[in-house]
C-alpha cells in the first residue's frame, strides 16, 4: 500500500505582516496541492492523505472551500483520505466537514468523521479525527482500540493530529500524541500531523512531514540531518512523505517530496559599511540559487547610516528586491550623520548639534539604565522630565522606536531645510 | 569709528563754507536752535561717509541749498582709534571724492573717486545699498549709535550685516536662521497631526486613519464576536446533542410505561363494573328473601289478633247491654225527684211573700222615731249657734295680737318712758321764784305749751330735755337751750321709739297703749267663752260633724220615710200594725221558711246525685259501644289483610316463595365471590397511575420536540453563519488593520517626535542666548539703572536682543511698549550705551544724540548728565541740543565757524 501523506496545509492561512501581499501568500498553497495531487496521480499512490488541518480554520470563505473541493474532484482517480485537525475540527454544524460541499463528498473523498478503520489497497486506514480545537486526551489511543478491532492482514497505517509528547515542547492541551504512539497501536506507520516542520518518530513509525508550503521564516528547529539554521540562510522547502508499506510488520518506506513553491529567506543589512554590505548582498540574492520570483524575504536594516548611505541603500534595494514575491524590510537602523555632517553641523549650527547630541544621551537614558542619571553632557533626566511634563507626556514612554523615530524626524526635516 | 571735525559748503541752509570745533574724543555739546542746522550737518556726514560721490538720488539732492543746483560739499575727519582720516566729497556738481590719513600734520592721499568712496565705507563699517542712496541700515554702527531726532521710539532690528555683528559682537551668539526654520517645521509637522494642546487634530491624517482604524476594528469585533458565538453554539450543540438523545429515551420508556398502565386500568376498570352489577343482584335477592319471612311472620301475627278480637267482641256487647238497663232505672228515679223539688220550692216562694209586707212595715216605723229624735236634737244646736254668733261678733271688734307682740310694745313704751325720765334727768332744769302769785306759760317739745300756776315766793321747777321756752306775763319771752351731745342722742332716740310705737298702734287702731292693754284683755276674756260655746255645740252634735250634717241626714230620712210608705200602699199589708207584734209574726215566718228551704235542698241533692249518675252511665255506655265497633272495624280489617296475602302468593304459597328466594341469593354470593377474585389486588391506584404516566409521557416528549425543534434551529443557524467565511473576513480585516496600525502609529511616532524635537529645540535656542544674554542684560541693567537711579530694575532681552520688559524678572517685567515715552528713551539710550560700550572694546565709537530726552524732567536731567559724564570716557559723543541750558557745565561746546571757500578746498 503506497500513499501520499500530508498535513498542515493551512489552507486560508493568514500573513497579516505582509499587508497587501498576504493574499498572494495564501493563493500559492492550492497550487501547491494541485501538483502534488498530480505528483500522487504520477505515483500510482493508492491514496493521498491528509492528517489535519486541511484548512487553517473552520470559518474559512466557502469559495476556498469549493475551489479545494474542485481540486480533488479534478483528481477522481485519487482517493482523497481527509482527517479534521485542531483548525478545522469536526466540531458540528457550522464546520468545514458539515456543509457543502465536504457534507456531502464524492466517493473518492473520505472524511473521517469517527475513529474508524477504512480498507485501502490490501491495508487498513486507522483514523482518529480531532472534534475540538484543544484536549489533554492522546488522540491515538483510539487507534489502539481500533486496532484490536479490525480482523484481517494487510499493512495498518493509522491516522491523527497532535503534538508529539516530548517534554516541555508541547502544551498539555494540545493534542499530545505519546511519541511511540504507533508501535503501542501495533501499526506499521502513523500519519501525524500539526507541527510544520519535518519529524520522525517511533523508530521511522510515526511521521510528521511538516508543511507542504511554509509559511515563516523562522522554521524552528530545522529538519533532522539539516545543519542548524542560521540567519540568512534559506528555510527548508515544504514537504509531503511518501509512504510504500510493503507489508503487515515491515518497516515502512518513507521519502521525503519536497512540495513547497516558495522559500522563505531572512537576510540582515548592516548599513553603515555600505559597500561591503552590498556586496554580500548582491552574492546572496543574485547567486545562481537565486530564484526571486519564488522567495519571500525578510530583511533587516540594521545600523547607523548617515542619510548619503541610506540614501544609496534604498535605491539599491528598491531595485534590487522589487522581483520578489513578498518581502518584508525590517527597518532597524539608526540614522546617523557622517562625520562631515557632524563636523559642519557643529560649526554652523551649533544649536542643532546640540539637540543631536541630546538626542543620544536621552535614547542612552531612557534604553539604558534609567534610574541612573548620565554622565553624558547632553540632555539630563531631569531636563526630560521637563520637556516631556511641557508636553503633556511622560519621558517613561519615550522608548527606544521613539528616539529612532526623532533622529529620523530630524534628520529628514533638516535636510528639507537646508537644501 | 569717531567723529573729529565736519565741514560743509554749499549745503542746505549753509550756504557759505562753516565748520565745526575739533571734537572731544569724550562729551561734545551742539547747542543751537531748531532749523539751524545741527542735523543737517551730521546727516551731510553721513551721507559724505556712506553714499557715493556720483550718487544723484533725492536724498542727496536734499543736500542743495534750496533753489539752486549747487554741488553740496561735506569735509570728515574721523578717526578708527589708531589713524586719523579725512574725507572730502563733492556731490552732483563737479562730484568728487578723496580720502587723505593723517601724517605728522599733514594729510596723505589715500585714493580718490570709487576707491575713495569703497576705502571709506570699509573703515565706517557701511554697506553699499543695490541702488540709491543709503538707508540707516546701511550705516554700520551709527544705525544703532545715532539717535535721530525724528525717530520713533523703537529700538531697530538686528537684521543686515552691520545688525549681524553687532549682535554677534554684543550676544557672541550667530542667531541660526537653519534653526529657526528646522524649529517651524517640526512644529507644522506636529500640528499636521495633533493640535496645540496635544489632541489628535481633527481632519488631520491621523484623525482620519484612526477613523478608518475604528472603523475596521469594530467591523473585526463584530466578526470575531460571530465566531466566538459559533464556537460556542458549536460547544452547545454538542452538550445539547447528547441531552437530546437522553430525553428521547426517556420520551420512549415512559411511553411505553402510559400504555402499560392504559390497558391494565382498562382491564381494571371492566372487572370493577361487572363485582358491582353482581354486589347490587345480591343486594336484590337478600331483599327477595327478607320480604317473604316478613310476610309471613305478619299472616301469623294476623291470625292471632283475629282470635282475640273475636272474644273481645263478644264481653263489649254484654256490657252495652248491662249499662243501658241501668240507665233507664236511673231516668225513672229522677223524674220522680224532680216533681217532688218543684213542689217544696212553690211553698217557699209563698212564704218569702208573706215575710217581705212584715218587714216594711217594720222599717217605717223605725224610721218615723229616728226622724223624731234627730229632728229635737237640731234645734238645741240652733239655739247655741245663735248665741256663738253674738260673741263672735263682739271678738271681731277688739284687735288681735301675739302676747309676744303685745310684749314688745310693752317694752317699747317701757323705754319710751325710761328715756324720757333720763332726758328730764339730764336736761334742762328751771327754777322760777315769783314774788306773787302768777301764771306762766312753758313750751317744751316734749309737752308743747303748758300753763303754769305759780305762788309768789314759792319756787317752781321746770325741765326740759333740751329746749326750755318761758313766757314770763309782763316780761316776755326767755328761751333757753341745752348743748349737750347725750342730750342730743337721747333725744333722738326718744323720738325714734315714739315713732315706732305710733305706728305699730295705728296699725292696731288704737291711739294709745294703754287703750290697747284694755282692749286686750278683753278679748282674752271673749276668746275663753267662745272657746266654751264651741265645745258644747260639739258636744251636743256627738256623731255628726256640724249641724248642716245633721240638717242633710233629716233630710235624707225624710226621703226615705216617703219612698218606704209609697211601697207599703202598693202592698198588700196595713200600715200602722204594731211593731211587736209584726216583729213576733216575721220571726215565725222565717222558722217556716227555712225549714222548707232544708226540704228544697236535699231533693235538690238527690236529684243531682241522680243526674251525676245517669251522666257516668251515659259515657260509660259510649265507652262500651265505642270499644265494640273499634273490634268489629279491625275485625274487618284483619280479614282483608289475610285475604290479600292469600291472593298474592297464589297457589305454591308463602313456603314456596320462601325455598325459591333462598336458592337465589345463595346463587348471587356465589357469583360475587368469583368476580372478586378476578379484580387485580391495587386496582383502585390504577387510574391515578395511568394519568401520571400519561402526563410524564406528554412532558417528556413535549420536552423532546422541543429541544429538538431548539437544536434544528441551532443548526440552521449555525451552517449559515459556518459558511460566511468568518474567518477569511477577520483575517482580511486583522491585515487590513495591521496595514492602518502602523501607518498610523508611524504618523503618530513621527508627529510626536517632531513635537518633542520642536520643544527641544526650543528650549536649546532659548538657553543658549540667556546664556549669551546674561552679560548684555546686566549691562544694559546697570546703565539703565545709572540713567534712572533705580537700580532694583533688571531690563531683560529675547533671542533678537528685543527689550521684552523691565522689572524684577523676566516673567513680571512691565513690557516695552507699555513703558512711558521717557522711560522708553531712556531705556533706549541706555541700549545704545550698552552697545556703544561693547563695540568700544574693539575700536572707538561715537555716539550721536540728537534732541533725544526732550521728555526727561529737569529733575532727573542730572543723573543723564552723570550718566553721559561717566559714559564719555570710554565712547565719544555728540549732543545736538536746541536746551543748551540742560548741559551747562558739562563736556566740551561746540561752535559752528564760517569759513571762506577758498579754505574748503576742492576736491578733485
Ligand atoms: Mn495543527
Amino acid at each position: 500500500m503506497k500513499f501520499i501523506h500530508s498535513a498542515d496545509w493551512q489552507l486560508g492561512a493568514r500573513f497579516s505582516n505582509f499587508g497587501e501581499r498576504a493574499e498572494a501568500l495564501r493563493a500559492v498553497r492550492p497550487a501547491t496541492l494541485r501538483r502534488t495531487l498530480e505528483r500522487a496521480r504520477a505515483e500510482a499512490a493508492d491514496a493521498f492523505v491528509v492528517a489535519g488541518d486541511l484548512f487553517e480554520d473552520n470559518q474559512v470563505e466557502d469559495s476556498l472551500v469549493r475551489e479545494v473541493m474542485a481540486l480533488f474532484e479534478a483528481f477522481p482517480d485519487v482517493p482523497v483520505f481527509i482527517l479534521p485537525g485542531n483548525h478545522d475540527p469536526l466540531c458540528g454544524p457550522g464546520c468545514i466537514w458539515e456543509r457543502p460541499p465536504f457534507r456531502e463528498p464524492p466517493a473518492h473523498v473520505t472524511v473521517f468523521r469517527e475513529p474508524r478503520a477504512c480498507p485501502v489497497a490490501g491495508g487498513w486506514f486507522l483514523a482518529a479525527p480531532l472534534t475540538q480545537k484543544k484536549s489533554p486526551r492522546d488522540p491515538s489511543l483510539a487507534l489502539a482500540d481500533l486496532a484490536r478491532e479490525v480482523a484481517g492482514a494487510g499493512p495498518r497505517a493509522g491516522v491523527t493530529h497532535g503534538s508529539p509528547a516530548i517534554e516541555s515542547k508541547h502544551q498539555p492541551d494540545d493534542h499530545p500524541v505519546h511519541l511511540e504512539a504507533a508501535s503501542r497501536a501495533g501499526l506499521d506507520y502513523l500519519a501525524l500531523g500539526h507541527w510544520h516542520r519535518w519529524q520522525v518518530f517511533d523508530g521511522g513509525r510515526m511521521v510528521m512531514p511538516g508543511t507542504p508550503e511554509p509559511d515563516g521564516f523562522d522554521p524552528g528547529r530545522p529538519p533532522e540531518g539539516a545543519a542548524p539554521g542560521e540567519a540568512g540562510s534559506a528555510g527548508p522547502r515544504g514537504r509531503v512523505a511518501l509512504v510504500d508499506l510493503p507489508a503487515a510488520g515491515a518497516p515502512p518506506k518513507v521519502t521525503p517530496l519536497e512540495t513547497g513553491s516558495l522559500r522563505w529567506i531572512a537576510l540582515d543589512a548592516d548599513l553603515p559599511d555600505w559597500d561591503a554590505c552590498r556586496a554580500r548582498l548582491e552574492e546572496k540574492l543574485s547567486g545562481p540559487d537565486a530564484d526571486p520570483e519564488h522567495t519571500v524575504l525578510r530583511l533587516t536594516l540594521r545600523g547607523a547610516p548617515d542619510l548619503r548611505v541610506r540614501e544609496a541603500a534604498d535605491a539599491w534595494l528598491d531595485r534590487a528586491l522589487g522581483a520578489y514575491f513578498a518581502r518584508i524590510v525590517d527597518d532597524r537602523t539608526v540614522p546617523a550623520l557622517s562625520e562631515a555632517e557632524a563636523t559642519a553641523l557643529r560649526r554652523e549650527h551649533a544649536v542643532i548639534a546640540r539637540v543631536m547630541d541630546d538626542l543620544e544621551a536621552a535614547a542612552a537614558l531612557v534604553g539604558g539604565r534609567r534610574d541612573d542619571p548620565p554622565s553624558v553632557g547632553g540632555l539630563t533626566l531631569k531636563q526630560l522630565e521637563a520637556l516631556a511634563a511641557e508636553r503633556k507626556q511622560d519621558w517613561r514612554e519615550f522608548d527606544e522606536s521613539f528616539w529612532r523615530t526623532a533622529r529620523e524626524v530630524l534628520h529628514r526635516e533638516l535636510r528639507e531645510v537646508t537644501s | 569709528m569717531i567723529l573729529r571735525r565736519i565741514r560743509l559748503s554749499r549745503v542746505a541752509c549753509f550756504l557759505e563754507g562753516v565748520e565745526t570745533d575739533p571734537l572731544d574724543p569724550g562729551l561734545n555739546i551742539l547747542a543751537a536752535n531748531n532749523e539751524e542746522g545741527k542735523s543737517t550737518l551730521v546727516r551731510a556726514a553721513a551721507r559724505a561717509l556712506f553714499d557715493r560721490y556720483s550718487g544723484k538720488s533725492q536724498e542727496i539732492r536734499n543736500l542743495q541749498p534750496a533753489g539752486t543746483d549747487l554741488g553740496p560739499r561735506v569735509t570728515v575727519e574721523f578717526s578708527n582709534g589708531r589713524e586719523v582720516f579725512r574725507l572730502e566729497k563733492q556731490f552732483l556738481q563737479s562730484a568728487g571724492s578723496r580720502l587723505y590719513r593723517k601724517n605728522n600734520d599733514k594729510w596723505d592721499l589715500l585714493a580718490e573717486g570709487d576707491k575713495a568712496d569703497r576705502r571709506t565705507l570699509e573703515l565706517a563699517g557701511g554697506e553699499q545699498p543695490g541702488a540709491g542712496a543709503t538707508k540707516p541700515q546701511h550705516w554700520g554702527f551709527l544705525r544703532y549709535l545715532w539717535a535721530r531726532q525724528e525717530e520713533p521710539a523703537a529700538w531697530p532690528s538686528w537684521d543686515g550685516n552691520a545688525g549681524g555683528r553687532v549682535r554677534a559682537t554684543l550676544a557672541r551668539v550667530e542667531v541660526d536662521p537653519v534653526a529657526d526654520s528646522l524649529e517651524a517645521a517640526l512644529t507644522g509637522r506636529f500640528h499636521e497631526c495633533f493640535t496645540p494642546n496635544g489632541q489628535v487634530k481633527r481632519n488631520g491624517p491621523l484623525h482620519a486613519l484612526t477613523g478608518e482604524l475604528e472603523a475596521l476594528e469594530a467591523e473585526l469585533a463584530e466578526v470575531a464576536a460571530g465566531r466566538l458565538r459559533l464556537e460556542e453554539q458549536q460547544e452547545a450543540f454538542g452538550r445539547l446533542s447528547e441531552e437530546l438523545r437522553v430525553l428521547r429515551g426517556e420520551k420512549e420508556r415512559t411511553r411505553e410505561e402510559a400504555d402499560r398502565l392504559i390497558e391494565a386500568a382498562r382491564r381494571a376498570e371492566s372487572a370493577s363494573r361487572e363485582v358491582r352489577t353482581l354486589q347490587k343482584a345480591l343486594a336484590e335477592a337478600d331483599e327477595r328473601l327478607q320480604a317473604v319471612d316478613r310476610d309471613a311472620e305478619k299472616r301469623k301475627r294476623t291470625e292471632s289478633e283475629q282470635a282475640a278480637n273475636r272474644e273481645k267482641t263478644e264481653a263489649a256487647e254484654a256490657r252495652v247491654e248491662r249499662l243501658q238497663r241501668i240507665r233507664r232505672e236511673l231516668e225513672e228515679r229522677l223524674a220522680r225527684v224532680e216533681r217532688e223539688g218543684r213542689g217544696v220550692e212553690q211553698a217557699v216562694r209563698r212564704l218569702k211573700a208573706e215575710q217581705a209586707g212584715v218587714q216594711l212595715r217594720l222599717r217605717i216605723a223605725a224610721a218615723r222615731e229616728s226622724l223624731a229624735e234627730k229632728k229635737e236634737l237640731l234645734e238645741k244646736i240652733e239655739a247655741r249657734e245663735a248665741e256663738l254668733q253674738a260673741k263672735e261678733r263682739d271678738r271681731a271688734g277688739l284687735p288681735r295680737l301675739s302676747g309676744k307682740r303685745l310684749e314688745a310694745l310693752r317694752a317699747l313704751a317701757g323705754e319710751i318712758r325710761d328715756l324720757k325720765n333720763r332726758l328730764a334727768a339730764a336736761g334742762l332744769a328751771v327754777s322760777v321764784t315769783a314774788a306773787q302769785d302768777r301764771t306762766m306759760e312753758t313750751d317744751t317739745p316734749e309737752e308743747g305749751r303748758r300753763s303754769h300756776r305759780l305762788e309768789g315766793g314759792k319756787s317752781a321747777d321746770f325741765a326740759a330735755a333740751r329746749e326750755l321756752v318761758v313766757h314770763l306775763p309782763e316780761w316776755g319771752r326767755i328761751e333757753i337751750r341745752s348743748g349737750a351731745a347725750e342730750v342730743r342722742e337721747k333725744q333722738q332716740a326718744l323720738e325714734t321709739a315714739k315713732e315706732n310705737l305710733a305706728a305699730a298702734l295705728r296699725e292696731l287702731g288704737t291711739e294709745r297703749f294703754e287703750d290697747l292693754e284694755v282692749a286686750c284683755a278683753r278679748a282674752r276674756e271673749l276668746d275663753a267663752d267662745l272657746k266654751n260655746l264651741r265645745q258644747g255645740i260639739g258636744d251636743v252634735l256627738g256623731r255628726f260633724g256640724s249641724a248642716d250634717d245633721l240638717r242633710r241626714t233629716v233630710r235624707e230620712e225624710e226621703a226615705a220615710l216617703g219612698k218606704l210608705l209609697e211601697s207599703n200602699a202598693a202592698g198588700d199589708g196595713p200600715d200602722g200594725c204594731d211593731p211587736d207584734e209584726l216583729r213576733r209574726r216575721d220571726r215565725e215566718n222565717e222558722r217556716k221558711r227555712q225549714s222548707l228551704e232544708e226540704e228544697h235542698a236535699a231533693k235538690q241533692r238527690e236529684a243531682e246525685q241522680l243526674r251525676r249518675d245517669l251522666t257516668a252511665n251515659s259515657r260509660e255506655c259510649g265507652e262500651a259501644e265505642g270499644e265494640r265497633n273499634r273490634l268489629r272495624t279491625a275485625a274487618v280489617v284483619l280479614e282483608t289483610r289475610l285475604k290479600e296475602m292469600a291472593e298474592r302468593y297464589g297457589d305454591g304459597g308463602l313456603e314456596e316463595a320462601r325455598r325459591r328466594a333462598g336458592r337465589e341469593f345463595v346463587q348471587a354470593e356465589a357469583r360475587l365471590e368469583e368476580a372478586k377474585r378476578l379484580l387485580p389486588e391495587d386496582w383502585e391506584a390504577l387510574p391515578g397511575r395511568r394519568d401520571r404516566a400519561v402526563k410524564a409521557a406528554s412532558e417528556a416528549g413535549a420536552e423532546h420536540d422541543r429541544r429538538r425543534e431548539a437544536l434544528l434551529r441551532m443548526e440552521g443557524e449555525m451552517r449559515q453563519r459556518g459558511s460566511e467565511g468568518l474567518y477569511s473576513r477577520e483575517v482580511r480585516l486583522r491585515e487590513k488593520i495591521a496595514l492602518k496600525r502602523e501607518e498610523a502609529g508611524a504618523l503618530r511616532r513621527r508627529s510626536g517626535a517632531a513635537g518633542f524635537l520642536a520643544t527641544l529645540l526650543g528650549f536649546r535656542k532659548r538657553e543658549a542666548f540667556e546664556r549669551v544674554l546674561a552679560p548684555l542684560e546686566e549691562q544694559l541693567s546697570v546703565q539703565f539703572g545709572e540713567l534712572t537711579g533705580r537700580r532694583e530694575r533688571r531690563v531683560f532681552l529675547d533671542e533678537n536682543l528685543q527689550v521684552t520688559g523691565v522689572g524684577r524678572d523676566r516673567e513680571s517685567g512691565i513690557p516695552f511698549e507699555s513703558l512711558s515715552q521717557g522711560a522708553r528713551e531712556q531705556l533706549l539710550l541706555a541700549l545704545r550705551a550698552a552697545v556703544a560700550l561693547e563695540l568700544a572694546e574693539e575700536e572707538p565709537q561715537v555716539l550721536i544724540l540728537d534732541d533725544v530726552l526732550v521728555n526727561t524732567d529737569p529733575t532727573r536731567q542730572q543723573r543723564v548728565l552723570d550718566f553721559l559724564e561717566s559714559l564719555a570716557r570710554r565712547v565719544q559723543i555728540l549732543v545736538l541740543t536746541c536746551h543748551p541750558d540742560r548741559y551747562r557745565g558739562v563736556g566740551q561746546r561746540l561752535a559752528l565757524h564760517p569759513v571762506r571757500e577758498d579754505e574748503t578746498g576742492t576736491p578733485g
